[in-house]
């Protein structure tokens, strides 16, 4: 997500030593050259000039300041009500830096203007909102958001579409910091009815995925799921609203218990997030991810623990994995009580506490392969289960499952293995590569897709083909 | 002639107001019988009279502000009665033994659960009444829904209410298989209202346990099974072996004992179904193809 995403310290610090030796490019220069970027990219109609803009807002936010931002909206609005309104967000001026005389003849020609371009006010005002809430001064920010929603609705520009969806993420994420969340359901699903019809693809997609965060935020997960199938997610969405869709379903689907569908949707979500930013957005979907392969069954990939990032995050879930992969109960209880409270933040606890089963289950297959005979007591006591009716029970029901093939003698009280199928002898093998077969050639498919536009999509397939 | 209308929408409002409190009246009265007719004692309490009662009181309840809607301010006294009557309702449902009827009183109590929780106290059966959707959801195997179910309950309530850890204990046993321990939960419910649905909960694990004898055993002697599958009580041998007739399972009698036996299907497997084989190979041919 776009507030998780590191700030560029270094970034910051290569700037200002760039400004220190050569012409210095001051914040509000570069804030100027975006907003000639904005205009080229509404005179020429090239939508590539404002996504570069907006891409560049990760770097332009942390060089904001009260008196840059005063003084490029001094310059580039015309006098009106709405632009006081605007300045009355930032703070008293201290003593201006001298302006250079360019700063002057910018001035005359950007009067020359009769009237700002509404891509340039939203901008502006959108700078505004992202400055008051990186300075924490979050009552301003929900009043400023209120405010910039508000004039984006009363444009239908299809050039103002990029800025307008950036627009109402930062509005819901001034609502999510102020914890009012249930006011704003009403005015997202409003702006998913009209992106919709003005077949605004960025607005729908990011309408869609305000909504989903705001319902699952409240735990709401049935109107979540009848939001998912009522609706369908417009395909050319950009990548990173891609991602936070499939996250958001592969959690839904979770809860609702069709694990294999939400392993997928999860994995889609890694396949589509970038590589190497948007840490915390690979953090939470690793953590959900990993519960769902242990709740399927499946143990994750030793070496996803020791990637640089994840190592201390997923620090917990390595231990649960190591507890559900050796079967041993008294383990897994000692972790969940533990890290019980990191569980309950990260939201997983309710999904981790369905997995007592599946280690009880993969107890009861270690035991089976390693011995042909064992008594039930034993059985009862190796997997920590208190007693060996409660033992007969769950292996009786492990054997109607299909965990392992044995069979139980209930009067000597033992229970006996049986001889293990030879595998290559049924049609697994043929199943296990078709599966296979049809993921490599849908990966094919997908990436000769993506390739159809060489200038932007280019770097997407590269992308997608270096992380698959 | 505007002074007129003025005078006219005033003593709109005042009848508008008085057709209200007259319907309070009527309301207050509707709902002392049902409160009356429904706290008498199990024995000679008629719920036919009861369930009429709750009829005529949802039709006045309609008028007033039932469930929010835009422009409605419901007071709090119009919610508290609300409440109160819909839960003598689902709790009426539960007496008649139709779920359905329950399932569609407590989704409306929901909205006065959860949307309502700032305007309302909590009522001393909210607690009671979402331990049983639980626990209905549970008996009908509705697993999602009960997850989800879960979900929307308070957090803190979750851990400690009684009325909650009995359904989410009862999940886990059922999941685990450990039947007697359910069997065991059985006789510990917390609430009177709860025993029909365990009832029919017995019934279901019941299934699940001869099931399980089925793939599990190769015989089992016929007292062990009536302990299994807990027949108990007089008439339990002649239950068991109407039950294993049922099942169609084999009674084997010798002269020392009487078994059962179960027999193994033959593992399937050996054949391989030439038109999927088909399909799939003409997909690769297809696939490969596209990679020019």
């Amino acid at each position: 997500k776009a507030a998780d995403e590191p700030k560029p310290a270094q970034d910051a610090d290569a700037e200002e030593s760039e400004k220190k030796a050569t012409k210095p490019l001051s914040p509000a220069d570069e804030l100027r050259t975006h907003l000639k970027h904005i205009q080229k990219a509404v005179s020429l109609k090239e939508h590539r000039y404002i996504t570069r803009v907006l891409r560049a807002i990760a770097s332009t936010r942390t060089k904001l300041a009260d008196g840059v931002l005063r003084k490029v909206i001094v310059q580039y609005l015309p006098e009106s009500p709405s632009r006081d309104s605007l300045v009355a967000f930032l703070s008293e001026p201290m003593d201006e830096e001298s302006d250079a005389s360019e700063d002057t003849v910018e001035r005359l020609n950007e009067t020359a203007l009769q009237q700002a371009l509404p891509e340039i006010e939203c901008y502006l005002h959108l700078l505004v909102l992202i400055f008051l809430l990186d300075g924490n001064q979050t009552t301003k920010a929900t009043s400023c958001a209120g405010l910039l929603v508000e004039k984006v609705n009363t444009y239908n520009r299809r050039s103002l579409d990029a800025i307008g969806a950036r627009c109402y993420f930062y509005f819901a994420r001034a609502y999510e910091v102020l914890d009012r969340m249930q006011e704003i359901r009403s005015v997202l699903l409003g702006r998913l009815r009209t992106s919709t019809l003005h077949y605004d693809t960025e607005g729908q997609a990011t309408a869609i995925n305000l909504l989903l965060r705001n319902l699952l935020h409240f735990r709401l997960y049935d109107q979540a799921n009848k939001l998912v199938l009522k609706i369908v997610f417009p395909s050319s969405a950009p990548n990173s609203e891609c991602a936070r869709f499939m996250y958001y379903c592969g959690v839904i689907k979770a809860v609702m218990l069709e694990y294999t569908e939400s392993n997928n949707f999860l994995l889609q979500a890694l396949q589509k997030s970038p590589q190497h930013t948007a840490i915390g957005f690979r953090q939470t979907v690793n953590k959900f991810s990993i519960v769902v392969q242990l709740l399927l069954g499946l143990i994750p990939d030793r070496a996803l623990f020791r990637q640089k990032h994840l190592k201390k995050p997923l620090e917990p879930y390595f231990q649960l994995t190591q507890a559900v992969r050796g079967g041993d109960l008294q383990l897994f209880t000692d972790v969940v009580a533990n890290f019980g409270d990191r569980f309950k933040a990260d939201k997983t606890c309710h999904l981790i506490i369905r997995l007592r089963q599946n280690v009880i289950k993969a107890g009861i297959r270690k035991i089976c392969l390693s011995y042909s005979r064992i008594s039930l007591a034993d059985v009862a006591a190796r997997l920590c289960l208190g007693s060996a009716e409660d033992a007969e029970f769950i292996v009786a029901k492990a054997i109607r499952d299909g965990v392992i093939e044995a069979s139980i003698d209930h009067r000597a009280g033992f229970m006996q293995t049986k001889d293990t199928l030879d595998q290559y002898s049924t049609t697994e093998p043929q199943a296990e590569f078709h599966k296979r077969i049809s993921f490599c050639l849908n990966l094919h498919n997908h990436s000769v897709k993506a390739m159809r536009y060489p200038e932007k999509k280019e770097k997407e397939a590269a992308s997608a083909t270096a992380s698959s | 002639s505007k002074q007129l209308v003025h005078v006219k929408s005033i003593i709109r409002i005042f009848s508008v107001q008085k057709a209200k409190m007259a319907l309070d009246a009527e309301t207050e009265r509707l709902r002392g019988e049902l409160f009356a007719e429904w706290n008498k004692d199990e024995k000679s309490r008629q719920l036919e009279r009861v369930g009429e009662l709750l009829g005529s009181l949802k039709r006045k309840l309609i008028t007033l502000a039932f469930l929010p809607s835009l422009g409605s301010q419901p007071s709090a006294k119009e919610l508290l009665i609300a409440r109160d009557v819909l839960e003598v309702g689902a709790q009426w449902s539960i007496a008649k033994g139709d779920i359905a009827s329950f399932e569609r009183y407590l989704s409306q109590l929901k909205c006065y659960y959860f949307d309502y929780r700032t305007q309302l106290m909590d009522s001393s059966y909210m607690n009671e009444l979402l331990g049983l959707n639980l626990l209905s959801l549970l008996v009908q195997s509705r697993l999602a829904e009960f997850h989800t179910e879960i979900e929307l309950l308070p957090a803190d309530q979750l851990a400690t209410s009684i009325y909650f850890k009995y359904p989410i204990q009862l999940e886990q046993f059922l999941m685990e298989g450990c039947y007697n321990k359910v069997f065991a939960l059985r006789e510990d419910s917390p609430a009177r209202s709860y025993s029909f649905l365990l009832n029919i909960m017995t019934d279901t694990v019941r299934a699940e346990i001869a099931s399980c004898i089925e793939k599990a055993y190769t015989r089992l002697s016929v007292a062990d099974a009536g302990t299994m599958l807990y027949f108990s009580g007089a008439s339990a041998s002649d239950d068991l072996h109407a039950y294993a007739r049922r099942r169609s399972w084999d009674l084997k009698i010798t002269t020392c004992s009487q078994e059962f036996v179960f027999s193994q299907p033959e593992p399937e497997g050996r054949y391989v179904s030439s038109e999927g084989l088909i399909g799939n190979t003409l997909t690769y041919a297809k696939e490969l193809e596209r990679i020019v």
